[in-house]
């Protein structure tokens, strides 16, 4: 018989308890990785060059095929490539910059092109060895403006503008044939086309989607206000009354039935994101390829921007992508070439054509235009419009402003996910990004 | 040849009082083989500890009192990181007021869950083994990011909530995941999913409670819910407290969720603003290493102090069978 109460149990101990802590406590994985460029000397070109951009799938593609293909122009080169989604690109470059390990040759945003500058991580390229980089071809008013502080050391690769896309054949089901004249029409007439295309296509279907997160296109709002939102200088210059207008024009927009709320997009307001339940969009000229690319089946039209009635002429914009080269690249050289080799090579207009805005280079455009597809010739077509109409400079942002990308965006979370009242949303955007401007 | 004394039972050993030279020598030799195993075998996690865990910690340690933005050196500034954040962060108090809700509402929940589950695996279910895997596997992938695309996906406007609750008859249905009321409960629902490693862990505990006290209990007339409440959960309450750590302090490091799910901005109008992702959005987004590294601090010592208040605390309701 068992005598009960005096034994111990076979129940856990607090020794038991501790050494299963112990044990259960997950070992890490050392994942070491190394990488670095093949060593040349300064001026000797050879080795291997990594070459870091940002795109979707299809770019990733077609650059990692242009890049290779560099060894045709440099046998004694090899490119090594680290193409990445846009969001975890930039998170990568700051990994790789704490790391002091970026790429050769990399591309940059215009938001973080002064925080790269003013951290001297950027090669001059004028250092490199005559010849290496031949920026000749290039019109020189344009290559003087890429200059920040006067030194050239962030290249554009490509530029692009803005413009409103249009699905003709959505609307032309719809039964909307009468489009507006895009060289005169307003935010009132773009609004009136978003909401008849609504009523006309009926349940699930809306003019446009909620962009009021776009900073670009909130940009080319503040600028058609005759503002800018940094001043030369680097301090904040939008008004709070020329950001609240551009919430409440898609304010007004989503209560008119015209846009679809956020609601429905959740967030997805992309045109490759809507999946046709939208017949206009606001795009970046470097977009209209892969918005097309999506929409196989649609027309797609290209219009010039709608204006506000007080605009300035000059409200018209180019953005940049920019082409550097590190300070730590062991062969400058080699990097300066390949940089040469992308901005000039004429197979780009072949391999690469429009797929992240218009190049810099004419003499590619105009291989281009004679190469390239309906669809490159349309994105073109409307840059030379654009191009055409006088711009005002935009300065880029400071250093310590490159993130008002990412408060417009809070901003019109707050207002059109959270329920917060303009006025009060813009001014903790603006407070915010005054706060990041005096921290430096 | 090495010989290997072996003990008698019943025979005692005598300890030397006055060592020989040659023993002192062997017991030297021994000592110096004992250090040597000592170092083989701890060596590794030693090594591991010091280049991944001990370095990381002093070099955040030292990064939070500088200002560094990754692309240049770190610039010393005192505590100034620090009493930003305590003095004029509002983004600060949002992220852990998000945290914390969901710490309280996931961790219990999720605990609770894998605690009914495993008591309903300990009865001698037919497939016990499958079962197990199949209720585990949600704690090898739920921290994914493919899990988490598929949440927004589930719980979105057009998602399979709102069409199996419409199926039943509700309407207006909301966005789950972008509404600032609900999304956070989402990502609560994700994690009290992941319940399969602490129940495996209760069903570990249930099969080690003897027989006997349930013998004992029947025969004092309990009924099942008398016999669960004064044996089985006394029985459990180290398995329970364990758990109760364990998962507190991966709530406090949730990520990839709300990343994911937010797209990593931490909205709708930051009701997803967790701990971590504030954090990282300082370090990696906005190149705030200072600043970020200030923030992890922090919650190093939120959760060593919280961890430490459990134990004080649980010597009041933990029942070690010592």
């Amino acid at each position: 018989m068992r005598t009960l109460g005096t034994n111990k149990q076979p129940g856990l101990k607090r020794r038991n308890f501790l050494a299963l802590g112990g044990g259960t406590m997950a070992a890490s994985a050392l994942a070491a990785c190394s990488s670095g460029s093949g060593s040349a000397a300064d001026d000797e070109v050879g080795g291997t060059v990594r070459f870091a951009w940002w795109g979707n799938a299809t770019r990733q593609e077609i650059y990692t095929e242009f890049a290779e293909a560099f060894t045709e122009v440099e046998p004694s080169v090899t490119v090594q490539v680290e193409p990445a989604e846009y969001s975890g690109y930039l998170d990568r470059l700051a990994v790789q910059a704490g790391g002091r390990d970026l790429p050769d040759v990399f591309w940059l945003p215009a938001n973080q092109v002064t925080t790269f500058a003013a951290n001297d991580v950027l090669l001059d390229v004028e250092s490199l060895a005559d010849g290496v980089l031949d920026l000749s071809q290039i019109p020189s008013e344009t290559v003087e403006s890429w200059r920040l502080d006067g030194v050239l050391n962030a290249p554009v690769y490509s530029q692009y503008s803005t413009a409103a896309q249009l699905d003709l054949t959505a609307l032309e089901e719809a039964g909307i044939t009468d489009i507006p004249d895009d060289e005169s029409w307003t935010w009132d007439d773009f609004l009136a086309l978003a909401g008849d295309y609504s009523e006309a296509a009926g349940d699930g279907s809306w003019g446009i989607a909620n962009m009021a997160s776009f900073y670009q296109h909130a940009h080319m709002w503040i600028r058609q206000n005759n503002e800018e939102v940094f001043d030369a200088d680097g301090n904040l210059s939008v008004s709070p009354e020329a950001l609240s207008g551009w919430f409440e024009l898609w304010q007004k927009g989503i209560e008119s039935g015209a846009v679809m709320p956020n609601e429905i997009t959740g967030g997805k307001n992309q045109w490759t994101q809507t999946n046709h339940q939208t017949a206009i969009y606001l795009t970046q000229l470097n977009q209209v390829a892969d918005n097309a690319s999506f929409s196989k089946d649609h027309q797609l039209k290209l219009a010039k921007y709608p204006v506000l009635p007080s605009a300035e002429d000059d409200y018209q914009f180019l953005y940049y992508t920019r082409i550097v080269i590190a300070q730590t690249s062991k062969s400058p050289a080699s990097a300066g070439a390949f940089v040469n080799y992308m901005l000039n090579d004429e197979r780009g207009a072949e391999m690469v054509g429009i797929a992240s805005g218009i190049p810099v280079n004419p003499a590619v455009v105009d291989k281009i235009r004679e190469v390239g597809d309906d669809t490159d010739r349309m994105i073109i077509e409307m840059q030379d419009r654009i191009d055409k109409q006088p711009m005002r400079e935009r300065p880029e942002p400071p250093p310590s402003g490159a993130n008002w990308q990412s408060l417009i965006e809070t901003a019109s979370d707050n207002i059109f996910n959270g329920g917060q009242p303009v006025p009060d949303a813009v001014e903790r955007a603006l407070s915010e990004l005054q706060g990041e401007l005096d921290r430096g | 040849m090495a010989t290997i004394n072996t003990l008698v039972p019943g025979e005692t050993v005598t300890p030397p009082t006055a060592k020989s030279p040659k023993r002192r020598r062997r017991s030297g030799s021994v000592r110096r083989a004992k250090f040597g195993y000592l170092a083989l075998f701890t060596g590794p996690w030693v090594i591991g500890f010091m280049l991944l865990t001990a370095g990381p910690l002093l070099a955040a340690v030292y990064l939070s009192l500088t200002d560094f933005n990754l692309l240049s050196d770190p610039k010393f500034i005192g505590l100034e990181n620090y009493v930003r954040i305590l003095t004029d962060d509002p983004r600060f108090v949002k992220s852990l007021l998000v945290t914390g809700t969901y710490v309280v509402a996931s961790v219990p929940l999720q605990l609770g869950l894998a605690l009914a589950l495993a008591l309903l695996l300990n009865h001698g279910v037919r497939g016990l083994s499958y079962y197990r895997a199949l209720y585990y596997l949600p704690s090898l992938i739920g921290g994914s990011v493919a899990i988490g695309i598929l949440w927004r996906t589930v719980f979105g406007y057009g998602g399979s909530v709102n069409q199996i609750l419409t199926l039943l008859g509700f309407e207006n249905l909301p966005n789950w995941v972008n509404n600032p009321t609900w999304s956070i409960w989402t990502i609560i629902i994700l994690n009290v999913w992941t319940f399969g490693s602490p129940m495996i862990i209760f069903l570990a505990g249930l099969r080690q409670i003897p027989a006997d006290l349930y013998e004992q209990a029947s025969i004092d007339g309990a009924n099942a819910m008398q016999k669960f409440l004064t044996v089985t959960l006394p029985m459990l309450t180290p398995l329970i407290f364990f758990n109760l750590i364990l998962q507190t302090i991966n709530a406090f490091q949730a990520f990839t969720p709300a990343h994911v799910i937010s797209s990593g901005t931490g909205g709708p109008a930051d009701s997803t603003m967790f701990y971590t992702l504030y954090l990282y959005i300082e370090g990696f987004t906005k190149y705030n290493m200072g600043y970020a590294s200030a923030l992890g601090c922090i919650l190093l010592l939120l959760i060593g102090v919280l961890t430490l208040l459990n134990f004080i605390f649980s010597r009041f309701w933990v029942f070690y069978n010592d």
